[in-house]
């Protein structure tokens, strides 16, 4: 087997068929601003990092207006963002943007004014998990321009998943898959593996669709962002959330009034 | 003065210190926690100003004013009741406080103490878009805020009065008022002649309450005299008061006495002001 840049991760098993029996939280970012919230959704270790064993969460992510962090930072290992409402203060993305950002890349907000501007913001959130992990990194100056989006290494050049900063998943092309556990879905890649063939991707699934799932190759999450419907044995209502371990496919799929699920794949289940 | 039953209305007084904020953003977000808040926890807030009074008979009672952020699906499935009037008005989103309200930003909530209310359930909590409010409550650092009724005297209904003070109280319970729907009045005289304003509640008592004022491009003048306590929240900016320039969500809390002295608005802004007293009067 071909030595990949991303090792196998590993992923609890985790089912939140209703989004509201999870309470709030703060989300303490060492070293950077109050006021973030968010739901525990599931945690792992690696999937987003070159370390196997680095701690990682996926979590829905409140933050209040004017939120801002006035230094530049970056992270020991990717993270993903998909803004369900509001505005997000990063460049001011709005719902239904998609950010996939490799490790140790500079960004932040960019200013007072931005900050304004922004309503506040709730997103799917996976990123290193800041209670056990250093997340919040910032970069000392010298080597590299110090500005937004300027990356800090070379780590996003070999990085397995391109780097995605803000792709509107409407405009994303949309394929109908043939075959497989999820034939007869629209999908639309928002990034992917190049190594593996997974990554993530928005699944439409048109009202009265049944299919047999994913096959469980590897790790997999899903979180409706819109709709309902029954995975395995339970019912997931919007903003339901699923995680299930390399080997465990889940179960049946079916949504008798249609689901639009943002789908994490570490292999090519949808191949 | 007495109520429509003949009950002498409340005298609301208030003593607050002064809070100047120009810049909403240089006040750090907190977590709110509320006293029995275990199934509600997720909102935050920033301390705006505090003081006593003003919000409940007790002139002591400790009250704040913050700028509350309420994220999605938050709701408090038990019917809750409050020691003071809680007082909002809603800035962003269409859901603060739990509530899945038609209206959103810019709406407006005067609720006195001892009514009964809360989310209704899940799907009325199953709101997607978070609210951002200015919210004035008694302090929750140092009383029960979250008051539950056990008795059977009254219904266990939303919006149920479980105490007299709302039938002696000087401000009229607004649940729910679009400000939209009120007209723009011109002032045509006192300090803030030559503005629009538009009336949110008023306490029958005094002549304070809740006021929007529109300040035309280019105007200036005296503004609020301080004659009680006076709070000042630029809805849109910027603007100067006292010679301090108040960005968009710039606040400024002045007690009674200790006017800001000058207004001047270059390109037009709009104030949400709560008066103890008639600050538009002659």
């Amino acid at each position: 087997m071909t030595q990949r840049s991303i090792p196998p991760g590993r992923r609890d098993r985790v089912d939140i068929p209703r989004i509201m029996d999870v309470l709030w939280a703060p989300l303490v970012l060492r070293g950077s601003s109050p006021g973030l919230m968010h739901k525990v959704l599931g945690r792992g270790q690696g999937w987003l990092s070159e370390t196997a064993g680095l701690p990682v969460l996926t979590a829905l992510v409140s933050l209040p207006p004017s939120w801002f962090d006035p230094e530049l930072m970056h992270h020991p290992c990717a993270e993903e963002i998909f803004i369900l409402s509001g505005r997000h203060p990063v460049g001011l993305r709005g719902e239904g943007t998609y950010t996939y950002r490799p490790p140790g890349i500079l960004h932040g907000s960019t200013g007072h004014t931005t900050a304004l501007g922004f309503s506040g913001c709730v997103a799917v959130m996976r990123f290193g998990d800041p209670e056990q992990t250093d997340w919040v990194l910032r970069h000392p100056g010298g080597g590299v321009p110090y500005r937004n989006l300027e990356p800090v290494d070379d780590r996003h050049d070999r990085w397995p998943v391109g780097w995605v900063e803000a792709l509107d998943c409407a405009a994303a092309p949309s394929v109908v898959l043939a075959g497989g556990g999820l034939d007869g879905a629209a999908c639309r890649w928002l990034s992917r593996n190049r190594e593996t063939g997974g990554g993530t991707a928005l699944l439409e699934l048109p009202a009265g669709w049944e299919g047999a799932g994913l096959r469980g190759e590897g790790a997999a999450e899903l979180f409706f962002v819109q709709g309902d419907g029954a995975v395995g044995s339970r019912w997931y209502e919007r903003w339901g959330y699923l995680a299930r371990p390399r080997g465990d496919g889940a179960g049946a799929i079916r949504t008798p009034g249609g689901a639009l699920l943002l789908a994490f794949l570490e292999e090519g289940d949808l191949a | 003065m007495t109520g429509a039953d003949g009950a002498h209305l409340v005298q609301l007084r208030s003593r607050r210190g002064r809070s100047i904020i120009p810049r909403i953003v240089d006040v750090p977000w907190q977590t709110l926690v509320l006293h029995d808040d275990d199934h509600v926890p997720g909102a935050v807030f920033k301390l705006l100003s505090h003081g006593f009074g003003g919000l409940s008979e007790d002139p002591d009672m400790p009250v704040q004013t913050w700028l509350v952020h309420i994220p999605p699906m938050w709701f408090d499935p038990v019917l809750t009741y409050h020691p003071s009037t809680e007082e909002y008005f809603r800035l962003v989103g269409t859901s603060p406080l739990g509530f899945k309200s038609e209206l959103g930003g810019g709406s407006y909530t005067y609720r006195p103490p001892g009514i009964l209310h809360g989310s209704r359930g899940f799907t009325t909590g199953f709101a997607t878009e978070s609210g951002t409010a200015i919210y004035r409550f008694c302090d929750p650092t140092v009383q029960d805020v979250l008051l539950r009724y056990e008795g059977t005297a009254v219904p266990q209904q939303n919006y149920w009065p479980v105490t007299d003070e709302a039938a002696r109280w000087p401000i009229d319970w607004i649940e729910f008022l679009d400000p939209a729907a009120l007209e723009w009045a011109p002032v045509e005289q006192g300090p803030w002649r030559g503005t629009l304003a538009k009336r949110l509640s008023c306490n029958r008592v005094t002549g304070g309450g809740a006021v929007l004022l529109r300040l035309p491009p280019g105007w200036r003048g005296e503004g609020s005299r301080a004659r009680g306590t006076v709070e000042e929240f630029v809805l849109e900016g910027p603007v100067s008061m006292g010679c301090q320039w108040f960005e968009t969500w710039g606040y400024a809390c002045r007690p009674q006495g200790d006017p800001a002295g000058v207004y001047v608005s270059p390109n037009g802004s709009t104030l949400l002001c709560f008066w103890d007293d008639d600050e538009l009067a002659g």
